[in-house]
């Protein structure tokens, strides 16, 4: 009988202590958790992987984080997958454009703890 | 500084019995030990020592320390200053009382003081150059602002 | 009428660790006082007419606490003596149990919960 799949979250962060802490709180909940820490490595991943939900930073090297959800969203192979911004960038254009590039939520790290964040990805995970 | 800061700094050190405390030797090494305190509403802190301790030879050449309190929400308190000698015999008296009294509360801890050495106590006044302070009550993940009060 | 603390007296030259013993046994309901020599225990076995007294058999600074338990005997309604001390011998505890203690203990073998215990043991 095959083993259940854990569900996989994509964390593309160049933060590398946010990043594990992150890692550290998903693991604890059972998730399988893999990285990326640039724009394009992200793409990539997505293509590759298919992970079950993308947790999205926006400042990022090489590719910035809307131009990461744009190719997403613009790729049949990973256009259904929901992601979730999680950004420093708190000015409301910025949600607006995330929201309209399709992310399904829009999180401010200065407002959310990683305990929120867990909540979202649940919440997200049972539509 | 705003009043209410001080307030906030000071309930969270009075909130606090214990402090890490560094000191530093005749030829610049750091060296930290926990200590018992008490603070006053200047924000004076006092702990009492042995005489023969590392602390003591240490303060007798370099009277400044630094100390950080706290590791719960709300607060740590960082602070640095100089300590100095409680000779006046009131002083000595009231404040000793007040440790004997914060010893006491400490439930799960018997005043490691008590257990070690054998001679004479030393009053010491912590008197605070720079105070700043970090709330800890904040869980989000990251700040706009810096998390810190700066108080002196 | 009111239920009456049970008064304790802690009489030993260490000025801090007495402090601390008068603190605890506070907060665990009795009335306490402390003296660092046996003059000053003297004075307060007047004044405060303790039920206990905890006492320190080596003392610093000229006072004996044996000496002391002498004493202690020649008063009328003398309170119970708990030896509680740094001394560890058995001839310091045969002496002191003949000089009348009604409990020795040992500063390195109690917590001070022990003593509390022992108190309550005493005073029923």
């Amino acid at each position: 009988m095959p083993k259940r799949k854990k569900v996989s979250i994509l964390i593309v962060e160049d933060d590398q202590l946010l990043a594990k802490a992150l890692e550290a709180k998903l693991l604890q909940e059972d998730f399988d958790v893999s990285f990326a820490i640039d724009g394009q490595s992200a793409v990539e991943a997505a293509v590759r992987d298919k992970p079950d939900v993308i947790l999205l930073d926006l400042l990022l090297p090489i590719m910035g984080g809307f131009e990461v959800l744009s190719s997403l969203k613009l790729n049949d192979e990973t256009k259904d997958i929901p992601v979730l911004i999680l950004s420093n960038l708190s000015q409301a254009k910025e949600i607006e454009r995330g929201q309209d590039l399709g992310a399904k939520e829009y999180l401010i790290k200065s407002d959310v703890s990683l305990k929120t964040v867990l909540e979202k990805i649940r919440g997200l995970l049972k539509l | 500084m705003l009043e209410s800061d001080k307030e906030k700094v000071l309930a969270a050190l009075r909130r606090n019995r214990i402090a890490s405390m560094a000191t530093v030797t005749a030829d610049g090494q750091p060296q930290a030990v926990t200590i018992l305190y008490v603070v006053d509403d200047d924000l004076n802190l006092y702990f009492v020592t042995r005489e023969k301790s590392r602390k003591v030879a240490n303060l007798d050449a370099n009277g400044m320390v630094a100390m950080s309190i706290g590791l719960e929400p709300p607060m740590n308190v960082q602070l640095e200053g100089r300590a100095v000698r409680v000779d006046d015999e009131l002083v000595r008296a009231d404040k000793m009382a007040e440790l004997a009294h914060a010893g006491a509360d400490l439930e799960d801890l018997w005043p490691p003081i008590l257990r070690v050495g054998k001679e004479g106590y030393v009053l010491y006044k912590v008197m605070p150059e720079k105070v700043r302070a970090l709330d800890l009550s904040d869980h989000n993940i990251s700040s706009e602002d810096p998390p810190y009060i700066e108080l002196m | 009428m009111a239920d009456e603390k049970i008064k304790i007296l802690a009489v030993d030259s260490d000025e801090f660790l007495v402090q601390v013993y008068k603190a605890k046994l506070e907060r665990a309901g009795f009335a306490a006082e402390f003296a660092l020599d046996d003059k000053a225990a003297m004075q307060w076995l007047a004044e405060f007419k303790p039920d206990v007294v905890l006492l320190e058999l080596m003392m610093v600074g000229g006072s004996d606490g044996f000496d002391f338990l002498v004493q202690l005997r020649e008063q009328p309604d003398a309170p119970a003596v708990i030896a509680l001390t740094n001394l560890a011998e058995h001839e310091d505890i045969s002496r002191a149990m003949d000089l009348g203690a009604v409990a020795y203990m040992i500063k390195t073998q109690v917590a001070f919960e022990q003593v509390v215990e022992k108190i309550r043991e005493i005073t029923k």
